[in-house]
């Protein structure tokens, strides 16, 4: 190896924009992060703080109009994907990167069979016969523990529980075996069993593939479980970054402590939890300066006028907070 | 003794499936059969193609489809050689009426798959791509939908050179509207589900969703109002012949007969009842099977 690796993937300063008839919103205000081969980086926020747009901006799958991705970069394996050609990003989706959806059921198109579906991919990123395909198909449905990988080709979606339905997905996004997973919300319509499962797949899909993941979650108990770094966004923005182990123990924005204190904890007795004040901002006229200064017990004069800056507080933790300047 | 079970291969697998999906079928075959309109309307459109197959057998006079005449024999009322009476150039109605199924089927088929096949690309184009395409596809169905589909099938029929091929063009060009709707409709509905967006995910390229991952899922709308079109087309083309836009003698064309045998009326009733009759079989048939469609395969429009 010489030098550092580059990373998988390097989001920086991206900002998308929403125009619609009630105004417009940035729904993504300058999110940067940066994503690893074989690592899970957490990104986490409330209903609504762009965790969705996030994905569909690195995708370029936001629908325009009314959205449009207005600055930043994306670097995928060092290339700028905002600057592809439509016609290359379409290469790239799904044989490089790939989503799975938070509802399987709907995922999936009902008149096609699993087996179909997954072929589809794979003759058109690889222009494989379809008989190969098949076999493809087979083992990725192999891969993602699909009980009977056989015999669920010829199965409709209706066919399949709502478990076997996001293995099906996974093995869609990863038929092609791409090097970034983006993952949105991929348990909220399972139950916790089937949660379990799917989250433990995912981990070891990552070890067994090399996969860089995305992990679009509200739930910090899958961050904790699951990710080696995690993204703490607040309205659009980032708001706390870095390690999880680190953020964890040491929470520094105000909105990640406040997260972290509305957790209900097993060995504490039950008392009222903790919640943060206020609601989320609306982003047709978000606050000025720091985005969280209304709802924040530690606001200052500075936070309403000025954008706090990303400082760096110790190795793998970056915070977007005067507190710590 | 047990012997080991073999583990179940990919056929087996395959029977469960098959056997799975029987289920369904007997499902909505028990659903057909609890409706006996639906039934009646199958039973006749079955009725329909078997004469229009057996034709040459059924016809006691099959010559008398053509051009042949019997000066003799004309206008006479049914008797036992000639069942339905003969018409004004002694020509046996019976096989006239036996030789139109074929042209009826004909009518109302070539109709249907015309509009079809100009009508779905367009909504779903128009649905999927939405924002100026649609308008301009839409402004257009809707300057063919403002003149009554008759009316506009007539000038059309009458701006081309009367025949039936040229009364079936117009038709077809007076009602793919209909389709275009109704497949916009469920296409724009069809568009934001996720697998759509799944799709997009993996790279699949837009025309191949519109037309591969999309109008699958619209196949029920589209069976269903073209089953309940099929009955229409039939009826307008019969209009058409009737003013003589449409098919032009000898054809043994139902809507023809009734405008020939409407100058015989009242003595001659047999010349045009029998047609008549015919016509409003088929077309009731029709409509019958498209209402009892609707209702299978669509379970949410029943009351």
């Amino acid at each position: 190896m010489n030098g550092p690796m580059p990373p998988l993937l390097e989001v920086q300063a991206l900002r998308t924009r929403f125009e619609t008839y009630a105004g417009t919103v940035d729904a993504l205000d300058g999110v940067s992060f940066s994503l690893k081969r074989g690592e899970i980086l957490g990104l986490v926020g409330e209903t609504g703080c762009g965790k969705s747009v996030t994905a569909l901006s690195l995708m370029r799958l936001v629908p325009d109009p009314p959205g449009r991705i207005v600055g930043g970069r994306v670097l995928f394996k060092g290339q700028d994907l905002l600057a592809l050609p439509e016609r290359a990003m379409g290469h790239i989706r799904g044989r490089e990167m790939a989503m799975v959806y938070q509802e399987p059921m709907t995922a999936l198109n009902p008149v096609f069979t699993v087996g179909d579906l997954l072929s589809e991919v794979i003759i058109h990123h690889r222009g494989i016969r379809k008989a190969e395909a098949r076999g493809e198909a087979a083992e990725a449905l192999r891969l993602v523990g699909m009980p009977d990988p056989v015999g669920t080709l010829l199965r409709y979606p209706h066919e399949l529980s709502g478990g076997m339905c996001q293995r099906a997905v996974l093995a869609l996004a990863l038929v092609c075996r791409p090097d970034l997973l983006i993952a949105d919300e991929p348990t909220t319509a399972l139950d916790v069993t089937i949660q379990a499962q799917i989250l433990r797949l995912i981990r070891d899909l990552r070890t067994r593939l090399g996969l860089g993941v995305l992990l679009i979650t509200h739930d910090l108990g899958v961050v904790a479980q699951l990710c080696d770094r995690v993204a703490v966004m607040y309205a659009g923005t980032i708001v706390e970054y870095g390690a999880v182990r680190e953020i964890f123990h040491h929470p520094q924005h105000p909105y990640t402590q406040g997260l972290l204190e509305a957790l209900p904890r097993i060995q504490e007795t039950a008392s009222r939890l903790q919640a943060i004040e206020g609601t989320v901002p609306n982003l047709f006229a978000p606050p000025p300066g720091c985005r969280f200064h209304p709802r924040c017990r530690h606001a200052r004069e500075i936070c309403r006028i000025e954008r706090p800056k990303v400082i760096t507080t110790a190795p793998e933790h970056d915070v977007a907070c005067v507190l710590y300047e | 003794m047990d012997a080991p079970t073999p583990a179940p291969t990919w056929l087996d697998q395959w029977w469960v499936g098959q056997a799975a999906r029987l289920q369904g079928y007997r499902f909505a075959l028990r659903r057909f059969l609890a409706s006996p309109l639906t039934v009646t309307g199958v039973a006749v459109i079955i009725l329909l193609f078997l004469v229009a197959a057996a034709a040459p057998v059924l016809a006691p006079y099959p010559e008398d489809a053509g051009t042949t005449t019997h000066l003799a024999q004309r206008l006479q009322p049914p008797s036992r050689a000639h069942l339905l009476g003969t018409d004004d150039l002694g020509r046996d109605i019976l096989s006239r009426i036996i030789y139109g199924t074929r042209l009826t089927i004909q009518i109302g088929f070539v109709v249907t798959v015309l509009s079809l096949v100009i009508g779905v690309p367009i909504g779903a184009i128009a649905g999927f791509l939405g924002g100026k395409i649609d308008e301009a596809l839409m402004r257009t169905a809707d300057a063919f939908q403002s003149i009554p589909p008759l009316i506009l099938a007539l000038a059309v029929a009458a701006a081309l050179r009367p025949s039936i091929t040229n009364a079936m063009i117009a038709i077809s060009v007076a009602w793919w509207p209909w389709y275009s709707r109704v497949v916009r409709g469920q296409v724009l509905s069809l568009r934001e589900r996720t697998f759509v967006e799944a799709a997009r995910c993996v790279g699949v390229q837009r025309r191949r969703i519109i037309f591969s991952h999309i109008l699958p899922n619209c196949f029920s709308i589209i069976l269903v109002q073209a089953s309940l079109q099929v009955g229409n087309a039939i009826l307008t083309a019969a209009a058409l012949s009737f003013v003589g836009v449409g098919a032009q003698p000898p054809l043994p064309e139902w809507g023809l007969m009734l405008s020939v045998g409407r100058g015989f009326l009242p003595e001659v009733w047999w010349f045009v009842t029998f047609p008549g009759i015919a016509i409003f079989i088929t077309v009731l048939g029709f409509n019958l099977l498209g209402d009892g469609l609707r209702d299978i395969l669509d379970p949410r429009l029943r009351r």
